[in-house]
């Protein structure tokens, strides 16, 4: 649902609450077909700030705009699966009940990707052998590369992604790091929230008010 | 769609393939199941009649069968009601719940065991007694009647069942009707005052006294004789002084039976002499109404009780008050 | 809007077998014409709300006092025969009260259950004995289904103080366990009848009883409002739980021989039980022949109950655990209403009100039957409801909320909520197969109704039949909670 001339993401002024712990105002802009990081210490908010995008906490005040439709209209605000988003979480967060190939298709239902762009994709990330596996048959970094996968397989032009490279060695990093730009060549943008970035992304570094 | 509308059209089938030709009769029974399930037994091999049975349970447990004929008035299920206590069957007939009893029907039971209106019919009924624990004064000399309970010589001795269900609660009924609210007011103080036990039920206040807990249990012949079939031995105790209280069993044909002719040819079986006869043979010893209906040795015959006379829908109307009065006097002050 | 309309549908059985005929029958009644001050009746029937709301908090604490005991020391630890003593904690609960009580009576005699003033604690002990299994199961789901990584850390502790930090943990639902508790013995009556106490339902019973309908519903509301703060501390916020993945095996638990012994006393009590019914169901030897008939019509009579148990149970906690996985938290309330109030109260309503609109044809069907069945489970279905949408895993739950809703519930989070909701179903078949408020009102004729039957026997003396019927309730329920829990034990990889 991109619309041409809007941004992929616009967050204006936004603030979020978690407990006694206010977030913000933060504002910032990424493009279609590009890459954001969110950086900041431990405790910032950088999560914080990725589950209200995706409408997973609720927002104080400002504005969350993806394709230019604001996120916000309404009571409650527009719910996480109309927003036209795939989340990845800091925690793990696959169904245990479920092989990943399952889970990939599950999530490819609405405008994901078909079948062989699944296990494309399982190629591409060292996986195409661990997709019939459930999740508890998976080491730590395997349950990662396979929540990214199941992540990146689902429809959504906006790719919210916490930490993604957790539990990673360098093989792992160069893997994801080459599934994200080719996921950005293919029209979607890319939001992470990292604890540290090469220079070559460009970053949005988060700080105490 | 079309694999649902062939599920329903063969779900109908199988509702509707109960056998239509099988003539049927359903009957609500409080009387107990081991013995009322065998004479209906016999009543489907004398007639070839299906007889569907529900059965009571005991009173403090669940409002009983009588509300469950209230409840169907709209569109009756019952075509028979056997209730195993006048008291409640008298109320429905008033109500309307009933209909009228066939001639002929409960041929040779004296009028004083029946409706005038030939709405309902009394048959093989029990006895109010007090069950005596044996080696105790309550052996020696008795009470003959319900004031004796409040002597002093029995506090705390006495176990009497929930007034406001049952046959204590048709008791009471009764009695308010024979002596009038005031003194039947002083009556429940002074029990009150003698640290009457408050039990569950007849059966509880029989086993009070089978444990020594209690001397004098008020219950029913019927509790007492399950009891002595299996060894135990309890005295009894008619309570003559006040008139022997005998209890019937009633049968009546329910409103708008959806088998009515079927419910007729129940009824009238049900009131013959011949269940009677099983009944006083049963361990329940009922007591027949016929005087000539013979009863075994252990069992009671109606000549040697003399009963007392009963007005039945006295008694019935005043059984709210009578159940309010005692459940003030006798529950509310524990 | 849509949101609510969605769940509608998990509020429409208790919606037609209940409010309509209870709100339908209350204005018959002229309930409304009475003064508000008349909610309750009189100052003694007031009393007597107190002493019923008195003993069900009580026997609710103690149950699940017990209850957590039981499932820290089967949680926490490992040892011999731990399923075999598991099965057996079961049977009180599976075991109807009118036999349990009835054999705990004739075993003691029932003035030695009186204490104090009143017989109030012989009530609350036979009562807290025969629900400490429902807490019971309901901790020892929650302690088993933990994260792994917060089992595998207490697995690095001094068995005492991880046993101590496990029993810790399980506190808050522990509470909700006893505001379940509560709801579900509020309206006992035969238990605390066997010990001699009035509760409201039998005064209830006593109105209804002689068609003084209006005072009956008047003590009913007195109930509702007596236990209205239970009601919203049960449906209202619940901690979420963990944050990664349930499960965890068990290597690496404690081996304790306290806790076996511990255990092994916990287990003779219901031994016990079982061993007097055991006695009191063996047949002389002249009446081999019709206790083998009696016997057998007992087994076909449980079984044909089962499936139509099975039915009524998982439409209430799948109708809970919709309206909790939805946080409608308002349709939750109304589903654990139905509850509290005695049986008969709702069944003579469904009898008067919708019986007369169905079909004739559906009469022989006991359909109103199980749809009373289903709303008297409500509080069952809430709780289950509540606990099994909190026992996932927060990152879990909302990636799945990325899916459309329908395929997020169904396919992910309903699945995930199986290990709480299943035991919560073999609770409901239990009561159901012990329910006979109902079944004496609306079973059509013949029927089979085990716990009426038992009644039956009982009240005239029957003891061995109704024990053989007691003993097989108790056992095809532990081979159904077998059957439903295995799954979901921990193994050995």
């Amino acid at each position: 649902m991109t619309q041409a001339n809007h941004p992929a993401l616009e967050v204006g002024d936004l603030i979020v609450s978690r407990g006694n712990h206010s977030i913000g105002p933060i504002t910032f802009q990424l493009s279609i077909g590009k890459q954001l990081a969110l950086t900041g210490g431990n405790g910032i908010g950088k999560s914080s700030v990725l589950q209200a995008i995706a409408g997973l906490l609720p927002v104080t005040s400002g504005t969350i705009r993806i394709s230019g439709e604001s996120m916000l209209s309404g009571s409650d605000g527009v719910e996480p699966w109309r927003r036209g988003i795939a989340w990845l979480g800091q925690e793990r967060g696959l169904w245990p009940h479920l092989s990943i190939e399952a889970q990939c298709r599950l999530v490819a239902r609405d405008g994901g990707k078909t079948a062989e762009q699944i296990v494309a994709v399982a190629r591409s990330l060292d996986m195409a052998e661990l997709i019939q596996r459930r999740p508890g048959a998976l080491s730590g970094g395997e349950a990662q590369r396979a929540e990214l996968l199941r992540t990146v397989c689902g429809g959504g032009a906006l790719l919210l992604l916490d930490e993604p490279f957790a539990a990673q060695n360098q093989d792992g990093r160069r893997r994801i790091e080459a599934l994200l730009e080719q996921e950005c060549q293919a029209g979607r943008s890319v939001l992470l929230a990292l604890h540290q970035t090469d220079s070559e992304r460009e970053t949005v570094a988060l700080a105490e008010n | 769609m079309g694999r649902l509308r062939v599920l329903g059209v063969l779900f109908l089938l199988l509702i509707g393939c109960g056998g239509e030709d099988t003539r049927t009769v359903t009957i609500y029974c409080s009387h107990d199941r081991a013995h009322s399930q065998k004479i209906l037994d016999l009543f489907e091999r004398d007639t070839g009649i299906e007889v569907k049975a529900v059965f009571d349970t005991e009173a403090t447990k669940t409002v009983g069968l009588a509300q469950r004929v209230r409840s169907e008035k709209a569109r009756p299920r019952c075509d028979v009601h056997w209730s195993n206590e006048p008291l409640h069957a008298v109320r429905l007939a008033a109500d309307g719940f009933y209909d009228v009893l066939p001639l002929g029907a409960g041929e040779g039971i004296p009028a004083v065991w029946r409706d005038p209106d030939r709405l309902w019919c009394g048959f093989a009924g029990r006895v109010r007694v007090l069950a005596l624990a044996p080696e105790t004064a309550a052996i020696d000399s008795p009470p003959r009647q319900l004031s004796d309970l409040a002597m002093e010589r029995w506090r705390g001795r006495v176990a009497i069942a929930d007034p406001r269900f049952g046959t204590t609660a048709s008791h009471m009924a009764i009695v308010r009707s024979r002596i009038g609210p005031d003194r039947y007011r002083q009556l429940l103080e002074s029990l009150r005052a003698n640290d009457v036990q408050m039990v569950s039920s007849n059966s509880s206040s029989r086993d009070r006294v089978l444990s020594g807990e209690a001397w004098i249990g008020l219950t029913d012949t019927d509790d007492i004789e399950v009891v002595r079939r299996r060894g135990s031995s309890l005295g009894e105790e008619f309570l003559r002084g006040d008139g022997v209280l005998l209890l019937p069993n009633v049968i009546a044909i329910i409103k708008g039976a959806p088998h009515p002719e079927e419910a007729r040819e129940l009824a009238q079986w049900l009131l013959k002499k011949e269940v009677e006869e099983s009944l006083a043979a049963s361990s329940s010893r009922q007591v027949p109404l016929r005087r000539e209906v013979p009863v075994p040795p252990t069992g009671l015959a109606i000549s040697e009780l003399d009963p007392v006379e009963v007005d039945w829908k006295d008694a019935a109307s005043q059984l709210p008050l009578a159940i309010r009065e005692a459940e003030r006097i006798l529950l509310d002050h524990r | 809007m849509k949101r609510d309309i969605g769940a509608f549908w998990a509020l429409l059985a208790v919606m037609i077998g209940f409010y309509f005929p209870v709100i339908s029958m209350m204005i018959h009644d002229g309930l409304f014409e009475a003064a508000a001050g008349d909610i309750g009746g009189s100052s003694s029937s007031q009393l007597v709300i107190l002493t019923t709301v008195r003993i069900a908090t009580l026997s609710a604490i103690l149950a699940t006092l017990v209850g957590l005991f039981d499932a820290v020391l089967l949680a926490g630890t490992r040892g011999p025969a731990r399923v075999l003593i598991a099965g057996m904690l079961l049977a009180t609960f599976l075991i109807p009260p009118a036999a349990l009580a009835s054999a705990v009576q004739g075993v003691i005699g029932s003035s030695t259950l009186r204490a104090t003033i009143r017989d109030e604690l012989g009530a609350v002990c036979m009562l807290a004995f025969r629900w400490a299994p429902v807490a019971c199961a309901m901790l020892l789901g929650a302690a088993v289904l933990w994260p792994v990584q917060q089992e595998r850390a207490l697995r690095g502790l001094s068995p005492r103080v991880a046993l101590f930090v496990r029993a810790r943990c399980l506190v808050p639902q522990a509470l909700r366990c006893v505001g379940l508790l509560i709801l579900l013995l509020i309206c006992a009556s035969e238990i605390p009848s066997y010990a001699g106490v009035e509760t409201i339902s039998q005064r209830v019973y006593a109105r209804l009883t002689v068609g003084n309908a209006a005072e009956g519903w008047q003590l009913a509301l007195g109930m509702l409002v007596a236990v209205a703060p239970v009601l919203l501390f049960l449906v209202w916020k619940l901690p979420l739980s963990g944050r990664s993945q349930g499960g965890g095996t068990v290597t690496g638990l404690p081996r304790l021989r306290g806790a076996d012994l511990l255990l092994v006393i916990r287990s003779t009590p219901v031994l016990a039980l079982v061993l007097i019914l055991a006695i009191t169901a063996w047949p002389r030897a002249s009446e081999m022949a019709v206790a083998g008939s009696e016997f057998v019509d007992g087994v076909v009579g449980i079984f044909q109950e089962l499936p139509r148990a099975f039915i009524a149970s998982s439409i209430a906690v799948i109708c809970g655990w919709r309206l909790a996985d939805g946080g409608h938290r308002w349709g939750l309330l109304l589903l654990c209403l139905p509850t509290v109030l005695p049986g008969s109260l709702g069944a003579l309503a469904l009898l008067h009100v919708v019986r007369p609109t169905l079909p004739l044809i559906l009469d022989d069907l006991p359909i109103l039957l199980t749809l009373a069945q289903t709303c008297k489970l409500g509080a069952v279905g809430a709780a289950a409801g509540l606990v099994a949408s909190r026992v996932i895993p927060l990152s879990e739950s909302n990636s799945s909320r990325l899916l459309a809703p329908v395929t997020g519930r169904w396919r992910v989070r309903f699945p995930r909520a199986l290990p709480v909701l299943l035991p919560a179903v073999v609770i409901g078949v239990a009561l159901v197969m012990g329910e006979v408020e109902a079944t004496l009102l609306m079973a059509p004729a013949g029927h089979p109704s085990p716990a009426l039957e038992l009644h039956q026997l009982l009240h005239f003396r029957n003891d061995e039949q109704a024990a053989r019927i007691a003993l097989l309730l108790a056992l095809v329920g532990s081979m159904l909670a077998a059957i439903v829990v295995a799954p979901l034990r921990r193994k050995d990889k």
